[in-house]
């Protein structure tokens, strides 16, 4: 009988005890956040009469996912018209601006010129050597009066979403 | 404070991402060069005793760079006697409309593609034709063009 009230109470005291346990979950987010981070590669001058294989990209990208770097010509470019007609203007003139006009592609492809606000190359995920891509021209147009001439073109890279 | 956080939560999801763009500049740039011709007359004859014989005019005519400018210059050798080799020389000077002696010119980017032209005259002192000994006379006038 004693033995049985032992285990009686031994019984009572480990329900009661099992009965004051409270879980109570929560969670921590552990974030790291690693930024877009790219180095242009954008030639400074080119010369057309001595074209070196000009090219434009990046030296080293590391673009999140769904995420895209773009480059393109900028709106606020005044040497290029809507067709991409890229007017270069001679140097020194004292009198009437003698012009001459190129067109400018990309990748190879001769049939659409770059046009402002319209982006012809894209780079996605991490590079540590970069990519880039070849630009070309079409041969200058124009009276060609001697002179140096020259045009400003403004690019403009930015990350976008896919 | 729950109320809080929901207002940072739901401005964080609705406010727009900016995108950030960066510009860089490169500039285009081609040089055609300069494409000039120099007329000049390739031979004069002048007559005994004449104080001064006209030239058909000399001009600079093509392309030039707004900044450039063509400048002609002369080397006279005097004329010598052909016939005679102790014969004195005769020797003489150019000179523009003005009468003034004319060494050189210079032909701006607008006078080239103008195509001025100098009227020039081969002036022979009276004392030196009285000093020229009967015979040929011959001497050269050699124009040298550079681009300034």
């Amino acid at each position: 009988m004693k033995k049985f009230i032992g285990t009686l109470m031994l019984g009572v005291l480990a329900v009661s005890f099992a009965g004051t346990v409270q879980a109570d979950e929560k969670q921590t987010d552990v974030i790291y956040n690693v930024e877009n981070s790219y180095t242009l590669k954008i030639p400074a001058k080119i010369d057309l009469q001595n074209l070196d294989s000009p090219i434009i990209g990046t030296d080293a990208h590391n673009i999140k996912p769904m995420q895209v770097l773009k480059i393109q010509l900028s709106s606020a470019n005044l040497a290029i018209d809507e067709q991409g007609t890229i007017t270069l203007t001679r140097q020194n003139e004292k009198g009437t601006a003698k012009k001459l006009t190129t067109q400018m592609f990309a990748s190879g492809d001769l049939q659409n010129p770059l046009k402002k606000d319209v982006p012809f190359f894209e780079a996605e995920g991490t590079s540590s050597e970069g990519s880039t891509t070849g630009l070309t021209f079409t041969e200058i147009e124009g009276e060609k009066p001697a002179g140096t001439y020259n045009a400003t073109l403004t690019f403009t890279a930015s990350v976008e979403d896919k | 404070m729950k109320k809080r956080s929901m207002l940072l939560w739901l401005a964080l999801v609705f406010l727009p991402i900016p995108v950030f763009a960066e510009s860089q500049e490169t500039i285009l740039t081609t040089t055609i060069p300069a494409d000039y011709t120099l007329t000049i007359p390739s031979k004069q004859d002048v007559a005994v005793n004449a104080g001064k014989t006209a030239l058909p005019p000399i001009k600079v005519s093509g392309s030039l760079a707004p900044n450039q400018a063509v400048k002609v210059a002369i080397r006279k050798e005097a004329m010598k006697n052909k016939d005679n080799s102790k014969a004195p020389e005769l020797p003489f000077s150019l000179t523009d409309k003005t009468e003034q002696t004319w060494n050189s010119g210079t032909w701006n980017a607008q006078d080239a593609e103008d195509e001025k032209t100098v009227a020039l005259f081969l002036a022979i002192d009276k004392d030196a034709w009285e000093q020229a000994k009967p015979g040929r006379y011959e001497g050269k006038i050699v124009f040298t063009t550079s681009i300034e």
